[in-house]
């Protein structure tokens, strides 16, 4: 029995967004760090993407964190891991002649975006976490 | 009819919250296994927020939010099931009161 | 993937392009100098920024693919410009040759200062990074208020 009794399906989808959110996070870091790195390429992850690929598989615990070692994950989400591109959305010409692909701009503004939508995310889960613990507190009276 | 009292008490508990199978149950009246499950639940979640604590303090890597979500789910479905045995016990006491 | 990894990341980036700001003061402040201890002029240093992955190997066994595309970067070498020097005529430098020439420093200028706006650049660019790290950690902390 996989079910989480009180914790919908809402936790899990909110889990995975962060997990996602947390690792582009790390991506655009080390994007920013390199920016001069000569041949360095950029990367990152599309969230919408691998969000989509929810739809479909159990919904429950779709974890692509990292489990602990001999801890199996759920059937169907064994040995998946996020698709992480090399962002290549921009043209030739802005690449530099050392065959860095850093667009520093685009970086720092996918940070920000990232950043808020983890920001509002975590806010979500600590609302309904509060809102759980009012409905555990408050609904014996 | 005192069974059916204690049922009416167990639902208005755990109706506010439930997902699925806590709602099936309770209408089965085989609370206690509901219980049973709850707690159950609630060594899982605890062991879970253990591990994620773990691997936060050995530097492992572990994400914050793995770990505070971990810990909060753990309190919460504890809190749950502290509420759900008072609700027993009080009603127990009340089917206790009314036998004399 | 955690928010250590990605401050330790920022802070390699900080401290190279630290580095490469010594080096293009150094650069600067040497524009004119003719006479140095190895002998001959100062010759102009450039840095050799190369990125290195992070992650132990326990991790990279564990998910392979997913911690190999963090990196940080890291100054590995400090080279000396290969271009020759300028040679000047002025034979009444005390550090002219037998012709009159004088061999100074092959820096331009304004190639350093446009290099030391990029290192600025990059540095607060690590910068605003790290407080957005630390800004979705603390997020993160408050899960549980």
């Amino acid at each position: 029995m996989g079910s989480r009794g009180i914790f919908g399906e809402t936790f899990s989808i909110l889990e995975k967004n962060l997990d996602l959110r947390s690792l582009r996070h790390n991506l655009i870091i080390s994007n920013i760090a390199n920016r001069d790195t000569p041949h360095y390429k950029a990367f990152d992850v599309a969230v919408d993407e691998e969000m989509k690929k929810l739809d479909g598989l159990n919904r429950e615990v779709v974890r692509m964190v990292k489990t602990r070692k001999n801890h199996l994950g759920p059937p169907g989400t064994a040995g998946e891991s996020p698709e992480i591109v090399q962002t290549s959305d921009f043209s030739t010409f802005e690449q530099n002649a050392d065959g860095n692909t850093v667009n520093v701009e685009k970086e720092m503004t996918k940070l920000a975006e990232n950043n808020l939508l983890y920001e509002t995310m975590a806010q979500i889960i600590r609302k309904k976490f509060q809102d759980l613990k009012i409905a555990i507190q408050g609904g014996g009276r | 009819m005192k069974e059916i009292a204690i049922q009416e008490n167990m639902k208005s508990v755990i109706a506010p919250l439930s997902e699925n199978r806590m709602n099936e149950k309770a209408q089965d009246g085989s609370f206690m296994d509901t219980l049973k499950d709850a707690i159950g639940d609630v060594n899982r979640l605890h062991e879970e927020a253990d591990q994620a604590v773990r691997d936060l303090a050995e530097g492992k890597d572990a994400n914050i939010h793995n770990t505070m979500i971990a810990l909060e789910k753990a309190e919460i479905s504890f809190q749950l099931m502290m509420q759900v045995r008072n609700k027993i016990i009080s009603a127990y006491e009340t089917i206790m009161r009314m036998n004399i | 993937m955690n928010f250590i990894d990605a401050l330790q990341i920022s802070a390699s980036g900080l401290a190279s392009q630290r580095i490469r700001m010594n080096v293009i003061s150094s650069n600067l402040a040497n524009s004119n100098t003719t006479r140095t201890a190895e002998g001959g002029p100062y010759r102009r240093k450039d840095v050799v920024f190369s990125s290195q992955p992070l992650g132990e190997s326990f991790q990279e066994a564990m998910v392979p693919g997913v911690d190999g595309n963090l990196s940080e970067v890291k100054v590995t070498r400090i080279i000396e410009d290969p271009r020759p020097s300028v040679l000047k005529y002025d034979p009444h430098h005390p550090d002219a040759d037998s012709n009159g020439f004088v061999r100074l420093p092959n820096i331009n200028l304004i190639e350093e200062m446009v290099n030391m706006m990029s290192a600025v650049r990059s540095y607060e660019a690590n910068v605003t990074a790290v407080n957005a790290t630390k800004k979705m950690a603390l997020k993160a902390l408050e899960i549980g208020k």
